[in-house]
Formats: structure tokens, C-alpha cells, sequence
């Protein structure tokens, strides 16, 4: 099968699970969703650099607005934006593929995800992120954990995907 | 800098897409995105059903573990709430054939039984769209926009939205976009229900003068034609004057517990 054509597949799935899984059985816990699509992008862009990922780390937010039933635009814009943060960030400061690397970058996802928490209402015309005591500051706790705890197990599963593609793209494929 | 060096730059390129993203965000075009959720949803119907009827498995086994230490007070609690209502039960039935003989006397019609279609949650929204879900029937059902969406008996959750061949999106009271006219049992007072930030529900527009209370029960007025009367929406938690003091507001508890929400029925 073509590769390209699995990658399609498997961004639909991620949006797929993202809508009929985590926000059926978690919706208490509405940012779960936001961040494993940021972890998702900010994996793409430390593994193949800001420039290679942006198309597709714009497409699966696209994917995901539509399955999630959100504006059409918003999950990519922050996809984006903390594709290029990290991108930015780990050229700056050189941060060593690693623990700290890890942290790092579950720190900025969880971030992202305060932000989008924060500002998504903004475009529904409401503005509970502007009203002290809806973002607690136990939010605040549980997304940064979520985050820390859910970009090693997501980069380290993307890598043995793309992996898994590569040999798909090679000409020695079957 | 050379310009275009800088057209080629990585800051460039991130805010022409931040530009385009957000602009796409805030522009909403209602056909484009609806004609896109619409296809998406219908493709992969099969899937989401698959993933829903999983995740409504798992999270039915998860509440059936944690609750199990609650389950003695859970259960001396409902056998109380049981006699209780088994009491106003039998006061209401006396009441309903009152009522019928009533009507009868007077050559009123017998009250609407509603026409009901069963649909099951297949996705929900995220962070920026909690107050939506989409069920499994759509436009080849039968399904129209307007038409309301109820659990049990007759409590109302929302109002279907956006439909798609063979799915719906229904936008719950909880939306911060729904408004639909209320009325309180027993003292009559109409107001305003809607959605309270995606989170909750709000009972708005109230006159000063006009009767509430802490636990009155909303139900739909049927102003407007879409929503029938007497579907139950919730009942008063708090009451507090609204912000320019010339309103009273309430805030309302549905007994439907919106995060949970699995099957639904339309009324057509």
C-alpha cells in the first residue's frame, strides 16, 4: 500500500479516536484530546524539522477541527504554532534528545493546550477563560502532567510509525 | 534582510499559516465547514459507531468499579427516593384521570404523544465545541434541523443543529449558542434557557417581580412552535439578580448528566 495513503488513514484515525474516544470516555478532561494532536505535531517537528512538518502537521488539525466539530482552523493554528515554538525553542537552546528534551516539550504542549483551553471560547463569543476560578489552578496541573506524561509515550510511538512508513517508502517494499 | 530570504524564512511561513488559520477560524464559513463535518461523519460513520460503542463499554465498566463502594448509600438512597415517588406517583395518576375526565368535559383534545426516533452518540466536541454531539440517524432518517433531541420521559438535552445523510449534530442546552423559551412549574414564570459557556445551564430574562425559587422545575414554554411544551430542562440551583440588575437569572440543573449522554430520541 502506498505510504502516503496510510498516512491519510492514520490521521483520520487519530481524529477519529480524538472525537469518538477520548472526548466519549473523558469528558471531563476535555483538553486530553488537544493534547495528544500538539503532542502529535510537536513530535513531527523535532523529528523531521519545522519546514518538512508543516504541511502535515496543518492538515491533521484541519482533520481533527472537522471530526471534533470545532472551528474549522483553530486546532491547526496551534498546531502550527507550537510546531514552530518547538522548532524555535530546541535550535535556541539545543536541548539533547532525552529526558530533558522530553520534558521540555510536554511543558510547551501543555501550554498550548492551556492556551487553546483559554482562547477557543473566545470564538464561540463567550469568555470563560477571562473569568478567574473556571481555568483552576488544578487545570493548570493536570494539563502540564498530561502533557509531561503523554509526549514521550506519543514521540516514541510516532517514531516507530514513521519508521514502519520508511519501509513502506523504500523501493525494496515488497 | 533580503526580502527574499525572508519569504523563504521559517517566521514567515509561520505567520502567513497562523494569518490563514486563525482568519479561517474566525471567518466560520457555516456551508463549507457544515458540507466538511457532513462528509467526514458519513464516510466514517462505521468507524465512529465502532470507537463510540467501545468507548461507551469502557466508560461504563470504569463508573461500574469506582461506584462499587458507593453502592450501599447509592442504594438506600434510591429505595427512600423510590417510596417517595412511588407516593407522588399514585397522587399524580388520581390526578391524570381527573385531568383526562376534565379535558373529556370539555372537548379538549387528548395531550400529543410524541412520535419518537432512537439515536446513539457517536462523537462528541472538544474543548471549543462541548455543547455539540453527533448521533447516528441523519437526513435519510428523517432527521431535520430544529427538531428537539430528549432522554427518558421528556427531558429535553438539545436541539438538532446540523444534519448529514446519515448522521446529526445536535446542539445541547449546555451550548452557549442555544436560547429557547422556559417556564417554571407550579408558579408559571417564563424566561429565557441557555446554554451556560458549554458547561451548564442558565435561566435568564426573568422579571424582578415575577415568582422564583431554588428548586422550581423549568420546563420548554413551546414558544416559537420547534420545541413542544412541558419537556422537562431542569431545576433551580441558585437565583441572582443579572448583571444590569434589571432581570432576575437562574442557574438550572439538568438531571441528565450531558458528559455520559450514549442514547437520545428525536421527536418529529
Amino acid at each position: 500500500m502506498n505510504a502516503f495513503l496510510i498516512r491519510i488513514i492514520l490521521v483520520v484515525l487519530l481524529a477519529l479516536f480524538g472525537a469518538s474516544v477520548l472526548n466519549v470516555a473523558y469528558p471531563d478532561v476535555p483538553m486530553l484530546f488537544p493534547i495528544v494532536l500538539f503532542c502529535v505535531a510537536v513530535s513531527l517537528s523535532l523529528t523531521h524539522g519545522f519546514m518538512r512538518a508543516l504541511p502535515a502537521v496543518i492538515v491533521i488539525g484541519l482533520v481533527c477541527d472537522i471530526a471534533s466539530l470545532g472551528r474549522l482552523g483553530l486546532l491547526a493554528a496551534f498546531c502550527a504554532g507550537l510546531a514552530y515554538t518547538v522548532s524555535f525553542l530546541s535550535r535556541r537552546f539545543a536541548v539533547e534528545h532525552g529526558i530533558m528534551m522530553h520534558l521540555s516539550a510536554g511543558v510547551i504542549v501543555g501550554g498550548g493546550a492551556l492556551g487553546f483551553l483559554m482562547v477557543a471560547p473566545w470564538f464561540d463569543g463567550n469568555a470563560f477563560g477571562r473569568e478567574p476560578g473556571i481555568i483552576s489552578w488544578g487545570t493548570v496541573a493536570v494539563t502540564f502532567g498530561i502533557g509531561i506524561l503523554m509526549f514521550p509515550i506519543i514521540s516514541v510511538v510516532l517514531r516507530r510509525v514513521e519508521d514502519w512508513l520508511a519501509y513502506f517508502d523504500s523501493p525494496n517494499a515488497f | 534582510m533580503n526580502p527574499r530570504g525572508f519569504s523563504h524564512s521559517k517566521l514567515f511561513r509561520i505567520l502567513v499559516s497562523l494569518f490563514m488559520l486563525f482568519g479561517l477560524a474566525s471567518w466560520n464559513p457555516t456551508p463549507v465547514g457544515s458540507f466538511l463535518r457532513g462528509s467526514f461523519h458519513t464516510i466514517f460513520l462505521p468507524v465512529e459507531r465502532l470507537l463510540s460503542a467501545i468507548s461507551h463499554s469502557f466508560v461504563d465498566a470504569r463508573d461500574f468499579l469506582t461506584s462499587v463502594g458507593d453502592m450501599k448509600r447509592e442504594n438506600e438512597r434510591l429505595t427512600e427516593e423510590n417510596v417517595r415517588l412511588l407516593a407522588e406517583n399514585s397522587g399524580l395518576l388520581s390526578m391524570r384521570d381527573e385531568n383526562e375526565t376534565l379535558r373529556k368535559s370539555i372537548g379538549l383534545e387528548a395531550r400529543e404523544k410524541f412520535d419518537l426516533l432512537a439515536g446513539e452518540v457517536i462523537a462528541s466536541g472538544g474543548v471549543n465545541e462541548r455543547g455539540s454531539v453527533v448521533i447516528n440517524r441523519g437526513s435519510m432518517h428523517g432527521v431535520r434541523s430544529g427538531m428537539p433531541a430528549i432522554v427518558g420521559e421528556g427531558v429535553l438535552v438539545g436541539i438538532v443543529e446540523e444534519t448529514y445523510p446519515a448522521s446529526a449534530r445536535i446542539a445541547l442546552v449546555t451550548d452557549s449558542d442555544s436560547a429557547l423559551g422556559g417556564i417554571t412549574l407550579v408558579n408559571g414564570t417564563q424566561g429565557v434557557v441557555r446554554g451556560d459557556r458549554n458547561l451548564g445551564i442558565s435561566y435568564v430574562n426573568v422579571l424582578q417581580s415575577a415568582p422564583l425559587a431554588q428548586g422550581d422545575r423549568v420546563v420548554t414554554s413551546g414558544v416559537g412552535g420547534t420545541v413542544p411544551s412541558g419537556l422537562l430542562i431542569g431545576t433551580v440551583s441558585s437565583v441572582r439578580d443579572s448583571g444590569d440588575r434589571l432581570f432576575r437569572e437562574a442557574s438550572v440543573l439538568s438531571p441528565v448528566d450531558f458528559g455520559k449522554l450514549r442514547f437520545l430520541f428525536l421527536i418529529r
